[in-house]
């Protein structure tokens, strides 16, 4: 009858049905949806397990090793210096000697760098205030030629001596453990004459995790050091607080190799690191646990099946919807169920003409 | 009577302070602060001189300029924390007729000053060469024997000290990584500056010393 046509129409009517069919999928939606406040702040914070790995060509580098550890440098033949000596001759302060063995505590500070002459020099120093409880009044021991030298109240210089002025100055090759720092700012020129400041040439970071599951490494993160960068082991020292939290005793190891006009240094540091660009701010390095979980081939894996069956199930029930609407439609009196639920016929009918006769 | 003293003073007081300012910005070359902003590049060892201060004071906007001897002409200032960060720079011409502090307001909001008595220097060079002046942040300090003059240095990571009328004094360095203007704190008392203001800056890295010499006016 034409009183049908105009009614509501049949296919809004039946959505409630629809959603008889839909609700499971829509459920788990929900489900999925709601407990997102819960899960991402956990996917958010950095993964623990992820260690950073810079490889760098660097002129400059400072270690201080951590509170309560010690790190002992063989050192070759060299040049030692008190640094606190007043000596107006400067030989009365240090000379050459063939074994220089160097022990450092937390509380220490040791910076290697390429120096103007071309021969590397180690400046031995204290950090500012009660670093360790542990420092003690000296955390800087220096034993050259098998006799350890006077405590130094600001630290040692040491500078490797070629074995003939003509010779390359020996190479080295140290072990580095606690926070590092590799390359510098080159500050203004302050008038001194033949002083340069080395820096950091080329390197790279790399960032990797265990992959869930399935325990294979995942390098998720791969950034390239601008030259004149600097890298800090521990970013919440170097300036960069963007959250994260950094405990105190994290240690970050290595090496460094001396090469022909800079040095090579290989580190390792577990959660994050700060990179500062030349000119820049220093910025937090970290991989967040999400970028772990969907970087995992095995979560890969299973959020593809659950996809692929997941459009499946969504392909059967819209064919199924469709199958239960057609025959609705075409005979109504076959699905008694979906009778029921069958919109009634609209009272809001049109008054068709004629109808009753005149008045 | 005893009315009358008090308004006298009051009259009389502002009068006299307004009297010690002599110095007023150069017309277009006010004091102006930047953050930021790229720095000119310069070559100094002494980046500024200072009696040491506290971080109140140097959010405030007066400043004291101590005069030897009667001075008449430009007096450049410049301000510069430690990382570049910050720096502001203005000129102040006038004259002073006798021996002693004279004010100048530098006119701008010390609020957002980032005052940090080791790492905001602050330098005051007037007509001559290499010469600074010192200066004091805040209200007009009191005996100057009592003071303790900060030099504000750039010594390349070196280890620094200052020898002045026979005397060495050690300075400090300064905490952080990003220290492009100047890296090194050096306290000394006033009476131990020369007449003549010459002080020897000696820079140390391993064998190498180097010294320069700069003047302080006073």
């Amino acid at each position: 009858m034409a009183a049908n046509d105009r009614s509501v129409s049949p296919w809004l009517a039946r959505v409630p049905e629809r959603l008889d069919l839909w609700w499971p999928p829509l459920l788990v939606l929900a489900g999925i949806i709601a407990m997102a406040p819960l899960y991402a702040p956990v996917g958010l914070r950095p993964s623990p397990e992820t260690v950073f790995a810079v490889q760098a060509r660097t002129g400059v580098l400072e270690v201080q090793p951590a509170c309560g550890r010690s790190l002992i440098w063989d050192l070759p033949a060299g040049r030692v210096l008190a640094r606190d000596c007043d000596a107006d001759d400067m030989e009365q302060c240090g000379g050459v000697r063939d074994t220089v063995t160097v022990t450092m505590a937390g509380g220490s500070t040791a910076r290697i760098e390429m120096r103007a002459d071309h021969r590397w020099g180690v400046t031995f120093g204290r950090l500012d205030g009660p670093v360790c409880s542990d420092a003690g009044d000296s955390p800087i021991r220096v034993t050259a030629d098998y006799v350890e030298l006077p405590a130094d109240a600001l630290g040692y210089f040491y500078v490797a001596e070629p074995a003939s002025p003509d010779a390359p100055p020996p190479g080295f090759s140290l072990p580095l453990a606690g926070r590092v720092i590799v390359g510098q700012f080159v500050e203004f020129g302050g008038g001194w004459s033949g002083v340069q400041s080395a820096t950091l040439s080329e390197g790279r970071v790399f960032g990797r995790d265990v992959a869930v599951g399935t325990g294979e490494r995942l390098t998720l993160l791969d950034e390239e050091l601008d030259p004149g960068s600097i890298v800090d082991t521990h970013p919440r020292l170097a300036g960069a607080d963007k959250g994260g939290d950094e405990a105190s005793d994290r240690v970050a190891s290595g090496f460094v190799l001396s090469g022909p006009g800079d040095m090579l240094v290989q580190l390792s540091q577990r959660r994050s690191i700060a990179v500062t660009p030349y000119d820049g701010v220093p910025r937090r390095l970290e991989v967040p646990r999400w970028k772990v979980w969907w970087s995992s081939p095995l979560l890969q894996l299973v959020a593809s099946i659950v996809g692929v069956f997941g459009g499946l199930l969504g392909l059967w029930i819209a064919s199924q919807g469709g199958r239960i609407a057609y025959r609705q439609l075409r005979h109504p009196a076959e699905v008694p169920e979906a009778a029921n639920h069958a919109p009634q016929p609209s009272t809001a009918t049109w008054p068709e003409p004629n109808a009753g006769g005149s008045s | 009577m005893n009315r009358v003293v008090p308004l006298v003073m009051l009259v009389l007081l502002p009068a006299a302070v307004l009297a010690q300012a002599s110095f007023t910005p150069v017309p277009a070359r006010e004091y102006r602060e930047y953050f930021n902003q790229p720095n000119p590049v310069k070559g100094e060892a002494l980046v500024g001189v200072a009696i040491v201060p506290d971080p109140r004071a140097q959010r405030s906007n007066v400043l004291h300029i101590f005069f030897g001897e009667p001075y008449e002409g430009v007096l450049v200032l410049e301000t510069a924390t430690a990382d570049g960060s910050f720096r502001g720079s203005g000129e102040f011409a006038g004259s002073v007729e006798r021996a002693g502090w004279a004010q100048l307001l530098l006119g701008t909001d010390g609020e957002s000053r980032p005052a940090d008595p080791a790492a905001l220097a602050v330098a005051a060079r007037g007509t001559a060469p290499n010469e600074l002046r010192v200066v004091h942040w805040g209200d007009e300090p009191a005996a100057e024997d009592d003071l303790v003059v900060r030099l504000y240095v750039n010594g390349r990571r070196g280890d620094m000290s200052v020898q002045a009328a026979g005397e060495r004094f050690r300075c400090g360095r300064l905490d952080g990584q990003r220290l492009l203007r100047f890296d090194m704190v050096c306290d000394i008392p006033w009476s131990s500056i020369p007449e003549d203001g010459v002080v020897t800056l000696v820079r140390r890295d391993g064998f190498n010393v180097l010294p320069q010499q700069v003047r302080i006016a006073r």
